[in-house]
């Protein structure tokens, strides 16, 4: 078994239903869930962004390339990261998928099983980490916008290190009135220091 | 004299010849109705003339020592051409004897003549055409062997003497199976018999290649036409046998040539394939290895369930049957062949063989091809690899074609047998790209014509030596609704003649 949460999904694209299989195997053998797609758009038709995904992607198929996939995919907000599968030396296709962004590519077959495996924990860890950010971000945002214009001024003013009577004569207010938008701004966002306050600000960058 | 009675002379005007009777100075004494006739007179006007003022000074100059005979009191025929003052040249047939003469009269002579000259020249001309004949037949190439019902030689030409060594004296009287090895000659009678009950012609008029034996009993090929004639209500064969060694040589040697050739365009074919083979190749090897690779990690973290054991091994063997199927095929693609390399298949099987090697291609660049095959029932006698690679190469230049196509993309390939004789096995090949330019269809077949930019022009060369070399023909032409269509045909086993 693997250390990744339960919720991972590998995902593998190719119109070869007895390598599908065989990657299959392989992959649960190491403890991941398994989707199999015969097709690019059976794929596209099932892909719901926002689970932690690894696509293994054969670069040779018919109808909608792998290449063309890789594209489609990058229009979305979240782009699951790709592995492709290349049929047999051919280079110039591989260095697009990596210039498109791709994780990695094996060459079929892949002999290195370990490195495969590899690659795709630390695929799926990376998307992991981008849905965690994103899921942050969104929930950053969505606290940052509770701010009235004022709270906002100060928490940026505060964030630059300045400090409350510094804030005051910046502002052309009284050191109390700081004082009490910095209270509301905190309570709103949920932190108790500067410090979880740059740390939230910090989803944002 | 009895010529001047009413009734012999009644009986000398009806005989079919012309009578004369003259005096020993041949003078008229009588002339018959025919004789007068011939020569244009009236019997009567002639009693008294010189036979010479009727026939002419130069005839009579040449009948005159054999009518002289008939003082040695004999009988005599002439038969010979005598040029007449009138009438010309003519052959006639003539007998001349002594005759009596009537009391107080010299003996005289009786001439009877036919003139034969239609006859003869009847007799010339056949005479002319029989020597003719016999000079065509000592002169000819081949042997020319009359044979009797039994198979009993009865005459041969000089051709028999240089073909098989043996002289027309060693050969007449005896059976002509003396001239085939032993294994046609052992069913030669079998032959004769059977046709002379049945009356099916397996070789009279159609002719076929035999083995034929010298006398010093080496053995060569040979072409064997056979004709039948009946005289006075025998049955006589005719055999006409050309040695084809030479020709055969030459064939075979030319079939090496296309041999070679074929190899070499088929190696290029195959270059094109391999991101295809490749392709087929590496999907099966990525499911035997992770299926393997999967056993072993399963193995090692705590064991597998046996019945996965099973299921997962017996899917690694179809793997590998799957793979050792494609490297089979390309090897034999791969391989040189020699002209013996001849098989009897259906061309459906061909077909389905050749799809199967641009199956990827076809779903890579989203063709549709639909077969519609219907040569089962007509197996060929071919080199099949060679089939396979006229095949291929149709259908690598119709995928070339389609794939310009925006939206549909489709092939067509269709086999069917043709009832011609012999019967042909017809396929066409059909695409739905741009058709051939108008001004290139009759080229397309040429070495180095291509439309490609990176083809070297000769694969269609080669496949119409192929064709051919099997006895086929191909042909370029566009279909009516759009695109190419190359038709190609086989000679079908014609089960009567095996």
């Amino acid at each position: 078994m693997n250390d990744l949460a339960s919720d991972t999904t590998v995902c593998i694209v190719d119109d070869d239903a007895d390598a599908r299989f065989g990657l299959r195997l392989l992959l649960e053998s190491a403890g991941h869930q398994v989707q199999e797609f015969a097709s690019a758009a059976d794929f596209l038709d099932y892909f719901e962004p926002g689970s932690p995904t690894c696509v293994i992607l054969d670069l040779q198929m018919s109808t909608v390339s792998g290449l063309d996939l890789q594209r489609r995919l990058a229009e979305q907000t979240l782009t699951p990261p790709i592995i492709f599968l290349t049929g047999h030396g051919s280079v110039p296709s591989a260095v697009a998928a990596l210039k498109q962004g791709a994780v990695d590519y094996f060459q079929k077959p892949v002999t290195d099983d370990r490195l495969l495996l590899d690659r795709v924990a630390e695929a799926l860890r990376q998307d992991m980490a981008s849905i965690s950010d994103m899921r942050n971000r969104n929930r950053v945002t969505a606290l940052l916008s509770q701010l009235t214009p004022r709270e906002t001024e100060v928490m940026n003013l505060i964030c630059e290190g300045k400090a409350n009577k510094v804030i005051a004569i910046d502002l052309g207010i009284s050191e109390r009135t700081v004082e009490l938008h910095r209270g509301h701004m905190m309570r709103k966002l949920g932190v108790r220091s500067v410090a979880e306050l740059m740390e939230l600000k910090n989803a944002l960058a | 004299m009895v010529y001047r009675d009413e009734r012999v002379r009644y009986i000398l005007d009806s005989l079919p010849a012309l009578v004369v009777v003259l005096d020993k100075e041949f003078h008229y004494r009588f002339a018959n109705r025919q004789h007068a006739a011939w020569f244009g007179e009236s019997p009567d006007t002639l009693v008294g003339l010189h036979i010479r003022e009727v026939i002419g000074e130069r005839a009579f100059e040449q009948l005159r020592p054999w009518y002289e005979q008939f003082r040695n009191n004999a009988s005599t025929t002439y038969s010979g051409e005598v040029l007449f003052s009138r009438g010309g040249n003519r052959f006639i047939y003539a007998t001349c004897m002594e005759l009596a003469g009537e009391p107080g009269e010299d003996d005289g002579l009786l001439v009877m003549m036919n003139d034969v000259s239609e006859l003869k020249n009847v007799e010339r001309a056949l005479d002319a055409t029989t020597l003719r004949a016999h000079a065509i037949l000592e002169t000819a190439v081949d042997a020319v062997i009359t044979i009797d019902a039994s198979g009993t030689i009865q005459s041969c030409n000089g051709a028999t003497r240089t073909l098989f060594g043996f002289d027309s004296g060693e050969l007449v009287g005896r059976n002509v199976k003396m001239l085939m090895p032993t294994s046609y000659a052992s069913q030669h009678d079998g032959y004769l018999e059977r046709y002379l009950e049945t009356g099916e012609k397996r070789i009279i008029g159609i002719g076929r290649e035999v083995i034929a034996k010298r006398k010093d009993g080496t053995e060569f090929p040979a072409q064997l036409a056979v004709g039948e004639f009946t005289d006075r209500d025998r049955r006589y064969f005719t055999g006409f046998i050309r040695d084809v060694t030479a020709q055969k040589k030459a064939e075979q040697e030319a079939r090496t040539h296309l041999d070679e050739l074929a190899h070499l365009a088929r190696l290029s074919s195959i270059e094109s394939l391999a991101s295809n083979i490749m392709h087929e190749i590496n999907q099966p090897l990525t499911a035997i290895v992770s299926m393997s690779q999967a056993l072993l990690r399963m193995q090692q973290s705590g064991g597998v369930q046996p019945a996965m054991v099973e299921e997962v091994l017996d899917r690694i063997v179809n793997q590998c049957v799957r793979v050792n199927g494609i490297v089979q095929q390309m090897r034999e693609l791969a391989r040189k062949t020699t002209p013996s390399d001849r098989a009897t298949v259906t061309v459906d099987e061909i077909i389905g063989q050749v799809k199967q090697l641009i199956d990827h291609e076809l779903v890579q660049h989203d063709i549709n091809l639909t077969l519609q095959l219907d040569s089962r029932e007509a197996p060929v006698t071919v080199n099949r690899i060679q089939i396979e690679q006229v095949l291929l190469n149709l259908l690598q230049n119709a995928i070339h074609a389609v794939v310009a196509n925006l939206d549909e993309r489709t092939l067509v390939v269709e086999s069917r047998v043709v009832d011609s004789s012999p019967p042909m096995v017809a396929v066409s090949v059909k695409d739905n790209g741009h058709g051939l330019p108008e001004s290139e269809q009759g080229d397309v077949f040429d070495p180095f014509f291509t439309t490609k930019e990176k083809g070297l022009g000769q694969g269609l060369a080669i496949s119409r030596s192929i064709i051919e070399a099997h006895n086929g023909k191909i042909t370029a032409n566009n279909d009516p609704g759009g695109g190419a269509v190359f038709n190609f045909t086989l000679p079908a086993l014609d089960a009567a003649n095996e």
